[in-house]
């Protein structure tokens, strides 16, 4: 039962693989990828189910015991991600399949996907430090590849400072491992938060916290060091720009939430603090940048960053309430922002163009698709009662209660300049009349891929509508979360799980 | 774990020498400063084994005494490291490359000089 935990790593990696062979991409492939991505899906969501009911399943690989071996750890917030990550990557390959006809898709494309789904799942899962850098640097190089596989010559700069940015948090990642290593002994994450309870107070602790918190920080897109993500990300093929803004960056906010959760102390000090402004202040520069774009795709990228910012807030304020709010938003952004780029990408298809200046009146040719980027929109900004209204309403009600009124001032600033880049877009392309009088081409392929588009969207009102629900998991979750002496007893239960199967 | 200064000063050197050729603006040298970063951050793994002075190397060979060897967990990791970080710096020396064909600039201002458009435009499937 619990080697069934390996599954999310192995079911894309073996896809991956056996998309390879194929050489060329063909219906049956297609079917076959989108029936492996629709089955990881149904498995996430019956994994989260028979976690919410039995508890975090550990696998040790291999059949080592806890400190030695590498354990997979699949806890609620696990399970939730997963869930994310499949139900993004089918609405993406998806997507993909209605753009692009099997002729023009680029044989690689879709096995990079399969490496990079299966990279995030094992970042997920992961219950020791080395193997997340290891995750880590599995999705890094398959989201390199994606990112160059198709650029034009006009756009290959703008994958450099994705590349070096990671290169650098990369080599402080493995520092980060190394010196948690000579701090603690060990690289498991039960025994880490074993041993560094002990050593509250020390300095060395908090500069390695800090030093988690620099490179996971700049992985996530917070401000200042947040210039990569609007560079690269609107110059990426659609679907996988959609996948790239719904799912990276969280992973960053997920080991957050993880490594301040549950490995380290919750006693660090001023560190949660830093944390908390650092992240106001990202919620603010993002959404300005925002407002100055005059593109699609840029205004949704520059707002990734701002929308960080409102979840790793909610890690900073640090209390069991704001974790659940964090784990909510994250719930709420991935979907809404994933779904905002596929329609985006639906626009660029029908314009030619994403620019908000050179094309208009898209409401009367496609309403479908206009009242879903109109509805994820307005959920993005927060207005009830879709899914973003409760996410922010959550982290500000905790920012109230603890007194940090400058840092509530702050998102709620946010939020209206959210709105009101979001109608900016709204009036842009969808509402405006159309200026030069050329007709509005709509293909059989823009309808199915507003039917992706519409997938998403359906989901993401299932969050905003069943919000009470939703947050009971995402409750559960932050609960076990900044439960540490529980789940270092799951951990090491593994082990005598382990000697039973020895003496029989 | 003993202090090991001369490890610590190498890592120093090669850190700074990395951060001061990654800031050039010329692509050759900044590649040449990623690929002096990984090695340094290779350098602190491997100094978190401690002092190696009167150890053996990590076999067990006929039954030796595993306190006489340094700790060989570091040694995994610094394997792993090096694999990776020798990947990562032939991608970005491939990118590189690829920049410099498709824009003829091989310096960081002749690639802001390079385009007028952002390009966001081109190769979209119409």
């Amino acid at each position: 039962m619990n080697a069934l935990v390996g599954l999310p790593i192995a079911l894309p990696l073996a896809a991956a693989l056996i998309a390879l062979l194929v050489p060329r991409p063909s219906t049956p492939r297609r079917v076959g990828v989108a029936a492996v991505l629709a089955f990881h899906l149904g498995f996430s969501v019956w994994l989260l189910e028979k976690v919410l009911r039995g508890g975090p399943l550990v696998l040790a690989l291999g059949g080592w015991p806890v400190p030695w071996g590498i354990v997979l750890v699949a806890d609620t917030l696990s399970a939730v991600m997963l869930c994310l990550s499949s139900l993004t990557a089918l609405a993406c390959v998806l997507y993909g399949f209605a753009e692009s006809l099997k002729e023009h898709e680029h044989p690689l494309r879709v096995p990079l996907l399969l490496l990079l789904v299966a990279g995030i799942h094992l970042a997920f899962l992961t219950g020791d430090l080395f193997t997340l850098y290891v995750s880590f640097e599995v999705f890094l190089l398959a989201s390199y590849g994606l990112m160059t596989l198709q650029m034009v010559a006009t756009r290959t700069r703008r994958a450099l400072p994705y590349v070096t940015i990671n290169l650098i948090g990369s080599t402080l990642l493995l520092a980060a491992c190394a010196f948690a290593y000579g701090l603690f002994g060990t690289l498991n994450f039960s025994e880490i938060a074993v041993r560094s309870t002990q050593m509250v107070g020390d300095v060395r602790l908090d500069l390695l916290a800090l030093l988690f918190f620099l490179v996971f920080g700049l992985k996530a897109g917070l401000f200042p060091l947040y210039y990569w993500l609007p560079v690269s990300y609107p110059a990426l093929p659609t679907p996988v720009a959609a996948f790239f803004a719904g799912m990276l960056t969280k992973v960053g906010v997920y080991v957050l939430i993880r490594i301040f959760g549950t490995v380290l102390p919750p006693d660090l000090g001023w560190l949660h603090g830093v944390i908390a402004w650092v992240a106001g202040l990202t919620m603010v520069i993002g959404v300005l940048g925002a407002v100055g774009q005059s593109r699609i795709r840029s205004i949704l990228s520059f707002h990734i960053v701002s929308q960080v910012g409102y979840m790793v807030l909610a890690v900073g304020l640090f209390s069991p309430f704001s974790f659940a709010a964090a784990i909510f938003y994250v719930i709420h952004h991935i979907v809404v922002k994933a779904a905002l780029f596929l329609a985006g990408g639906v626009v660029l298809r029908i314009h030619g163009t994403d620019r908000l200046d050179e094309r208009g009146a898209l409401w009367t040719a496609a309403p479908i698709l206009s009242l879903a980027f109109l509805l994820q929109a307005l959920s993005l900004a927060g207005i009830p009662p879709l899914s973003g209204f409760w996410g922010k309403f959550l982290i500000i009600r905790e920012g109230l209660l603890q007194g940090q009124w400058a840092l509530v001032l702050l998102s709620l600033v946010a939020s209206v300049l959210t709105l009101v880049s979001m109608l900016k877009i709204w009036f842009g392309v969808f509402w405006s009349k159309q200026p030069h009088g050329v007709p509005l081409r709509l293909t059989p392929s823009s309808r199915r891929m507003t039917a992706a588009v519409c997938m998403l969207v359906a989901v993401s009102l299932g969050i905003g509508l069943g919000a009470e629900r939703v947050f009971e998991i995402a409750e559960h979750a932050a609960n076990e979360t900044l439960d540490r002496a529980a789940y270092v007893e799951t951990v090491r239960a593994v082990n005598l799980a382990l000697e039973g199967g020895a003496r029989r | 774990m003993t202090a090991q200064l001369d490890t610590a000063l190498l890592v120093a050197i090669l850190g700074g020498g990395a951060i001061y050729l990654c800031l050039s603006r010329r692509f050759l040298r900044a590649l040449l400063g990623f690929l002096m970063l990984s090695n340094a951050g290779n350098l602190v793994v491997l100094a978190m084994a401690g002092d190696p002075t009167g150890l053996r190397a990590p076999t067990l060979h006929g039954g030796a005494d595993p306190s006489t060897a340094v700790d060989p967990i570091p040694q995994s990791l610094i394997l792993t490291a090096i694999v990776i970080g020798f990947s990562v710096g032939a991608y970005l020396t491939v990118l590189l490359y690829r920049i410099y064909v498709d824009t003829g600039a091989a310096t960081t201002p002749r690639l802001e000089r390079a385009g007028t458009s952002d390009g966001l435009d081109d190769g979209v499937i119409r």
